[in-house]
């Protein structure tokens, strides 16, 4: 081999690592920007109230959990925790399952008005909340539904449904018709080809959609604010409301953050395999 | 669901389809299938056949018309009830299944007992030699045994007719070769009643009893392959079947007999109602062309190009007054680029239209 040929080589050679560096580097930077607020949110929840104040900050510390103590019986914690779980929950399943529905008419039943009647379902969410959350409160009391976990499932699943539908209808539309229509020919009728067909294949993008309804809903403030007071409170509310005039609390603020952020990222570690397949739902042709 | 006396195991009468955008896709079509017969209908793209195919499967709905299954109607039954196996261009085989998941699935729906269910798919895949493959995911599967998975999954619930929609025509060519052949042995064996649809003309050639030419919704022929090729009904049908040459000219009388002076040809007539001074067309079949002794020839013409085929050398002629004639001569023919010969065409397999349909 020639000297120029083998400089050449190592010449590019050079640069792609520059690159790589470079590549790593900025993903480090951006990482960084994302994850401090993380990291300085848990660092707090594990100081001591000493240590919170103490400027410049202490970065090595022994960690104590007298804040998660005080959240959880001071604060009561589960039972607000347990709130938002049920009605989060419950309305993600509602709003997955009625969306899977919904997304399967429109991409599958050509109707007149089909376009439309999505495209209304997703202006619903073009609409300020706070424009609804007064009648929204008087029709809860009329209802008798005000500061209920039922009211608030109900409103949490239709705020989701637009989401749910729309996010389906692109993984629905994915599947093959055919498979649909083979279904069929061997037997199955249309909602046996919904059951044994459709959601089995899309299940990953369910997942996938439940995850995002579900972050969606468990940081949801402005309805649960105004249509709940103290039975069916969710954490957000109980999260604003513990700031108080007589002493900084930073601590508390801290371990009710993490334990607030503890579930959704529960959620994503334990769905990851579908939810990764559900990213990649219909961005290879099979 | 109502009766109607007909030998026929399928029966299409006057179906017509169209779609939303005013398209015609099946126009007044009428069709009979007798029972074990494998009918294959063929056309180009656009044509209507697959529409044809669902509207008997009962995936696509008719506009007008009736479909009888054994001389009952079922042109009102929905498709998971009319028993039929259908095989897919895409094959779409269940991705969340294995193998024999997906060939008992049809059985699964008609709950049939598992024992029953295995016996039966494992019959079919030892049949289709598809046996060691059974706990595989149609991902796994190469093309050809992804298509045998299919045919599997449509034979399983013995079906009252079996469609099949281009179900070749994802594979590549020496494949389809062998599956055709493999597919026709297999339906021929199991005596079971099929529609194939296929834009091929030689596999529809190949594979069926008969063949249904489709053109713009409409059926042109409905004949078996021999009389589809050597007696086509119109000039589409001629055309679209294997390569043709086709010639129009005037009809002759001389010396008793008739003859079409196409230009640079005088070809004798075959039958036809026609007399002198008529128009004609005639066609006559690459094959039928052949070198000729001198003085024998009916035309002269020179070669413009040669293709090498293997069993036959295709050559292009340019005749005189500048019509292209196609010509298939012996491999071993010693012909040359630029160079003119003398053709001749075998006179009993020339063929004319009564009416001109073209």
């Amino acid at each position: 081999m020639s000297n120029g040929k083998r400089d050449t080589r190592t010449a590019a050679g050079r640069a792609r690592l520059m690159r790589s560096i470079g590549y790593l580097l900025a993903i480090g930077l951006v990482s960084l920007v994302f994850l401090f607020p993380i990291y300085w949110m848990l660092a707090t929840s594990l100081k001591s109230r000493v240590q919170t104040f103490t400027l410049p900050p202490v970065w090595l510390f022994k960690p104590t959990l007298e804040h998660y103590v005080q959240v959880i019986t001071e604060r009561q914690l589960f039972r607000y925790m347990l709130n938002s779980l049920s009605v989060v929950v419950s309305a993600t399943l509602v709003a997955v399952l009625l969306g899977t529905m919904a997304a399967f008419g429109f991409v599958r039943l050509k109707f007149r008005g089909s376009k439309d009647l999505a495209f209304w379902m997703l202006s619903t969410k073009m609409l300020p909340p706070i424009a609804v959350a007064v009648p929204l409160f008087l029709m809860f009391r009329q209802l008798r539904l005000l500061d209920t976990r039922v009211g608030l499932i109900w409103i949490y699943a239709a705020q989701a449904l637009p989401l749910a539908v729309w996010l389906m209808k692109g993984f629905l539309s994915d599947i093959p018709i055919e498979l649909e229509k083979a279904a069929m020919v061997d037997g199955c009728s249309t909602l046996g080809v919904l059951r044994r067909i459709v959601i089995p294949l899309a299940l990953p993008g369910m997942v996938a959609t439940a995850l995002f309804c579900f972050i969606t809903l468990w940081n949801e403030f402005l309805f649960a604010l105004v249509l709940t007071g103290t039975e069916a409170k969710t954490l957000p509310v109980m999260a604003a409301g513990i700031r108080t005039r007589r002493r900084e609390i930073w601590g508390e603020v801290g371990a009710l953050g993490t334990c607030i952020a503890l579930p959704v990222l529960a959620f994503a570690v334990l769905i990851q395999d579908y939810l990764v397949r559900g990213m990649t739902f219909g961005t290879v042709k099979r | 669901m109502t009766g109607r006396g007909t030998d026929s195991k399928i029966r299409l009468e006057n179906v017509s389809k169209r779609f939303r955008d005013g398209t015609v896709a099946v126009d007044n079509v009428s069709l009979d299938i007798q029972a074990g017969e494998l009918l294959a209908i063929v056309g180009p793209s656009g044509c209507g056949k697959t529409t044809t195919l669902r509207i008997v499967s009962g995936l696509e709905r008719a506009d007008t018309g009736r479909v009888y299954f054994d001389g009952v109607d079922v042109t009102d039954v929905p498709a998971e009830k009319r028993n039929v196996g259908v095989v897919f261009q895409s094959y779409a085989l269940f991705p969340n299944m294995t193998v024999v998941e997906n060939i008992e699935y049809g059985l699964r729906i008609r709950r049939v007992p598992p024992a029953q269910r295995r016996e039966r798919a494992g019959q079919l895949m030892e049949m289709l030699k598809i046996a060691g493959l059974a706990h595989r995911r149609p991902s796994q599967l190469s093309g050809g045994q992804q298509q045998r998975v299919a045919l599997a999954r449509a034979l399983v619930i013995e079906p009252a007719v079996l469609l099949l929609d281009e179900p070749l025509t994802a594979l590549d060519a020496k494949l389809r070769d062998e599956l055709r052949v493999e597919l026709q042995r297999v339906l021929k064996r199991l005596g079971i009643t099929a529609l194939y649809v296929t834009h091929d003309q030689a596999e529809a050639m190949c594979i069926g009893d008969r063949i249904a030419v489709m053109n713009q919704g409409r059926m042109v022929q409905i004949d078996v392959p021999t009389n589809i090729y050597r007696r086509p009904a119109t000039a589409f049908v001629a055309g679209f079947i294997g390569t043709t040459n086709m010639a129009r000219g005037h009809l002759a009388a001389e010396g008793g007999r008739l003859y079409v002076d196409v230009g640079y040809a005088r070809f004798p007539v075959p039958s036809t109602t026609k007399g002198p001074g008529e128009e004609l067309t005639v066609l006559f079949r690459p094959e039928d062309v052949s070198l000729a002794a001198p003085g024998q020839e009916h035309f002269r013409g020179r070669i413009e190009n040669i293709f090498f085929l293997g069993d036959k050398v295709r050559v292009f002629v340019r005749t005189f007054t500048g019509e292209e004639v196609i010509a298939d001569l012996p491999s071993e023919s010693r012909v040359e680029r630029s160079t003119d010969y003398p053709f001749q065409v075998d006179a009993a397999k020339l063929y004319s239209w009564a009416e001109e349909t073209a």
